[in-house]
C-alpha cells in the first residue's frame, strides 16, 4: 500500500487547517454562501435533502484495516452510526454537521485519508481494479499508475477549473473490473509487441445524460510517457470543450463532436510540443512502485483441504465460496469480495460495526488490506484459502455473509430521491423490493448472473446504462416513473443498454423486473447468461411480453 | 394562461447542521407544522424577498419556497414531503431511533 510521505502528510494537514478556516469565516459571516460553497465542494462537502453529505476520496478503492476502523468512529461520532460505499469507490457520510467537518478532516489525516478532489470540476479519485495486485492475469499492479495520476492531478494547477469534473479508471487485465470504457479516459495496461508493458488509453466514455463508450486514442503508450500524454490529453479538452453549458461540458461531446481521429490528432500535437522528462517519470515510477511490492504471502498448497471439507459440511458457505471467493495470483490464497447487499438492505451502506469488523478481518486474514469496489462492496484482497471458513463465519456474525456477488440482488443503486438533492426518484426502495423479490437462494441460482443498475436520475450515479438490467428513476408531472433498459454492460464488451419503451410507476417497476426476468427464462438456451440471451434474442422478445398486457 | 397560486411555505437547510427548516414567519422551526403558510402570490414574494437577506443567510442556506398542502400542511411534491420527514422512505438499520426501538 502506498503511504503518505512528508510531502504527502503536509499538503492533507494544511488543507484540512484552510477549510476549518473557511468553515470558520462561513460561520462568522465574513464569507457568503455563494463564496463558500465552491470551497467546500473542493472538499467533498456537499449539502443534500435532510443534510450535509461528506463524500472522502479513497483512492483506487484502496485502505487498510487501520482506515477502515477510522471510518467506523466518523461514523459513530459524527453521523449515525453507518457510511455509503459508493461506485467511485469511495465513502459518504450522509449525516455530518458542518461545524464537525474539520474535526473529521483532521480525523482523517490521522490515517492518511482525506476528501480533497471529491466534487467539483476536476480530476476526481482515480479508481482501478478491485482485485489489483491479486489478479492472476494482471499484467502489473494498476495502484501503481493510479497513485502517479492522483499525485499528478492533485492540486494540478491547469485542472483544478475544467469545464466538468474528470473521471480516470485504470486497469491492468483483459476482463475489465474498472469499467474503463465509460470514463472520461480509461486506461488498461498492456504488453506491446516486444513483450512492453505500456498503455492503451481510452478517451470520451461517460455516463449521465450522454451516455457514450470511450473510443481508443493510442493502442499503446510507453509507461514514461503516461503524465505527458494526459496533461496534452487534458489540454486539448480543457481548451476546445464547451463551457458555455454545463450538459455538454464533458471531454465525451468535444471528442464526439470533432470524432476521434481529429481528437487524437490535436493530443498528438499538444504531446510532441510538451517538455518530457521520460526518466524522471520511470524513477519516479520506480520509487511508487516500491509501496506495493508483493506483500509477505505464506507459502501454501493451491488446494486447501479445510476449504473442501468445509464447502461439503455447510451449504452456506459453499454458496458463499461459489459466488464471492475469486482466484488468487498466489498458491493457497484467494479474493473474497463482502457483499454490502444484503436482502432488504441498501446497496452498498455498513454499519460502524460491520466497519469494524471488516477491519479486523483484513488485518488478520488479509494482510491488511481491503477494496472498495464500484460495485458497491468490499473486497478483501488477500485471503488464505485455509481461512476462508473463518472469514466467512466472522462476516456472517455481523449480517455480511451474503452470497450473491454478480446476481440478481447485487444491485447497485445510488441514494436517489431518499437523501439526493439531484434525484427525481427513489432508487434504495426500489432496489430494496427487487432484491426481496428474488430473496430465495435457488432461485438466485436459477437466474444466474445478472446485474441490476438503479439511478435516481439522469445523472446516472448508479450507472444504470451499463446494467443488464438499467432502471432510471424520473419524475414524471410529479408521478415516479422508471424507464428500463436492457443489454448495458460495464466490462471489455461494454455497451449501453438500450431503452425497453414507456416507464413505470413505482407499485409497477418491480412486476416489470419480474417480468423480464421470466422472459430471460423462457428464451434461454443451456447455460446461456441473461446477458448472452439478450445479445442472441433482442430487444423485442422482452418488450413484447413486458408490454403484453397493456 | 398563469399557473395558480398554490398556498406555500419557505423552507432551507440551516447552516451548521444541515436539517430540514421552515420559516414560522419569525423564526426557524425544524416542525413544517409550525410553518407559516403564504397564501398569496403578493405574500409569497415578499417572502422571497424576505428571504435573500443577510440575516438569513448567517442562519440557513439556499431558502425557496415549496408549495403545500393546507389541510395535511404536508408539501405537494414528493421531494419536499420526503425532506419534511427529515428521514429517508425505507427503514434504515442505522437509523438511531429505529434502533432503540428495534
Amino acid at each position: 500500500m502506498y503511504r503518505y510521505d512528508e510531502f504527502d502528510a503536509a499538503f492533507v494537514r494544511e488543507r484540512s487547517a484552510q477549510f476549518r478556516d473557511q468553515v470558520q469565516r462561513r460561520l462568522t459571516g465574513a464569507l457568503t454562501e455563494e463564496e463558500f460553497r465552491p470551497l467546500r465542494l473542493m472538499n467533498g462537502l456537499y449539502l443534500q435533502l435532510h443534510a450535509y453529505m461528506l463524500r472522502l476520496a479513497i483512492p483506487y478503492g484502496a485502505m487498510r484495516g487501520e482506515q477502515m476502523r477510522h471510518l467506523a468512529m466518523i461514523a459513530e461520532r459524527y453521523d449515525r452510526g453507518y457510511g455509503h460505499f459508493t461506485t467511485r469507490q469511495n465513502i459518504q457520510f450522509n449525516w455530518p454537521k458542518l461545524k464537525d467537518v474539520p474535526d473529521i478532516l483532521d480525523h482523517l489525516a490521522d490515517v492518511e485519508m482525506h476528501a480533497i478532489q471529491s466534487s467539483g470540476n476536476c480530476i476526481r479519485n482515480t479508481t482501478s481494479d478491485p482485485y489489483a495486485g491479486a489478479a492472476p492475469d494482471e499484467i502489473e499492479d494498476p495502484r501503481i499508475t493510479g497513485e502517479m495520476i492522483r499525485q499528478w492531478s492533485s492540486l494540478h494547477p491547469e485542472f483544478m477549473f475544467l469545464g466538468r469534473k474528470f473521471k480516470i479508471a485504470v486497469s491492468a487485465t483483459e476482463e475489465d473490473r474498472a469499467a474503463i470504457k465509460v470514463h472520461d479516459i480509461g486506461i488498461q495496461i498492456v504488453r506491446n509487441e516486444a513483450g512492453e508493458a505500456g498503455y492503451k488509453v481510452l478517451v470520451g466514455g461517460g455516463l449521465g445524460r450522454t451516455p457514450m463508450i470511450g473510443k481508443v486514442l493510442r493502442e499503446f503508450l510507453p509507461k514514461a510517457d503516461l503524465l505527458p500524454y494526459l496533461e496534452a490529453t487534458l489540454r486539448v479538452y480543457n481548451l476546445f470543450g464547451r463551457r458555455d453549458n454545463k450538459y455538454k461540458a464533458r471531454i465525451k461531446i468535444l471528442v464526439h463532436k470533432l470524432g476521434i481521429e481529429e481528437y487524437a490528432a490535436r493530443v498528438e500535437e499538444e504531446f510532441a510540443s510538451l517538455d518530457k522528462s521520460p526518466e524522471l517519470d520511470a524513477d519516479e515510477y520506480r520509487r511508487i512502485a516500491a509501496y506495493f511490492a508483493l506483500p509477505a504471502f505464506k507459502a501454501a498448497a493451491e488446494e486447501s483441504v479445510l476449504l473442501e471439507r468445509m464447502q461439503r459440511e455447510d451449504a452456506g458457505f459453499a454458496a458463499w465460496v461459489k459466488r464471492n471467493v475469486h482466484p488468487h495470483r498466489q498458491p493457497g490464497y484467494a479474493i473474497a469480495t463482502i457483499s454490502l447487499k444484503p436482502i432488504g438492505g441498501a446497496p452498498g451502506d455498513a454499519t460502524a460495526e460491520q466497519m469494524r469488523l471488516m477491519a479486523a478481518v483484513a488485518e488478520a486474514h488479509s494482510l491488511d488490506e481491503l477494496r472498495v469496489t464500484h460495485e458497491q462492496n468490499i473486497v478483501l484482497p488477500h485471503v488464505r484459502k485455509d481461512e476462508l471458513y473463518l472469514v466467512w463465519s466472522k462476516l456472517k456474525s455481523q449480517g455480511l455473509d451474503a452470497p450473491n456477488k454478480g446476481m440478481v440482488t447485487d444491485i447497485i443503486a445510488c441514494p436517489g430521491l431518499d437523501y439526493c438533492n439531484l434525484a427525481t426518484a427513489r432508487s434504495i426502495p426500489v432496489a430494496q423490493n427487487i432484491a426481496e423479490t428474488f430473496a430465495d437462494p435457488a432461485m438466485q441460482e436459477k437466474i444466474g448472473p445478472l446485474s441490476i443498475k438503479i439511478s435516481g436520475c439522469i445523472n446516472a450515479c448508479g450507472h444504470h446504462h451499463i446494467g443488464h438490467i438499467g432502471i432510471l428513476g424520473l419524475d414524471k408531472a410529479g408521478v415516479e416513473s422508471y424507464q428500463i433498459t436492457l443489454g448495458g454492460e460495464s466490462t471489455e464488451t461494454a455497451a449501453i443498454g438500450e431503452r425497453v419503451g414507456p416507464g413505470f410507476s413505482y407499485g409497477e417497476v418491480t412486476g416489470a423486473i419480474e417480468t423480464l426476468i421470466e422472459t430471460y427464462l423462457d428464451q434461454r438456451e443451456t447455460g446461456e447468461t441473461f446477458l448472452q440471451t439478450y445479445r442472441r434474442v433482442g430487444l423485442t422478445a422482452f418488450k413484447e411480453t413486458l408490454y403484453a398486457a397493456a | 394562461m398563469a399557473k395558480k397560486f398554490t398556498p406555500s411555505v419557505l423552507t432551507a437547510n440551516h447552516l451548521l447542521d444541515g436539517d430540514t427548516v421552515w420559516w414560522t414567519g419569525a423564526s426557524w422551526t425544524r416542525d413544517i407544522g409550525k410553518a407559516e403558510i403564504v397564501s398569496s402570490p403578493e405574500a409569497a414574494a415578499v417572502l422571497e424577498l424576505l428571504s435573500g437577506d443577510a440575516t438569513f443567510e448567517a442562519e440557513v442556506v439556499g431558502p425557496y419556497l415549496v408549495e403545500i398542502d393546507v389541510a395535511s400542511r404536508e408539501p405537494v411534491v414528493r421531494r419536499e414531503a420526503i425532506r419534511a420527514n427529515r428521514v429517508p422512505t425505507f427503514a434504515y438499520i442505522a437509523d438511531p431511533e429505529q434502533r432503540q426501538a428495534a
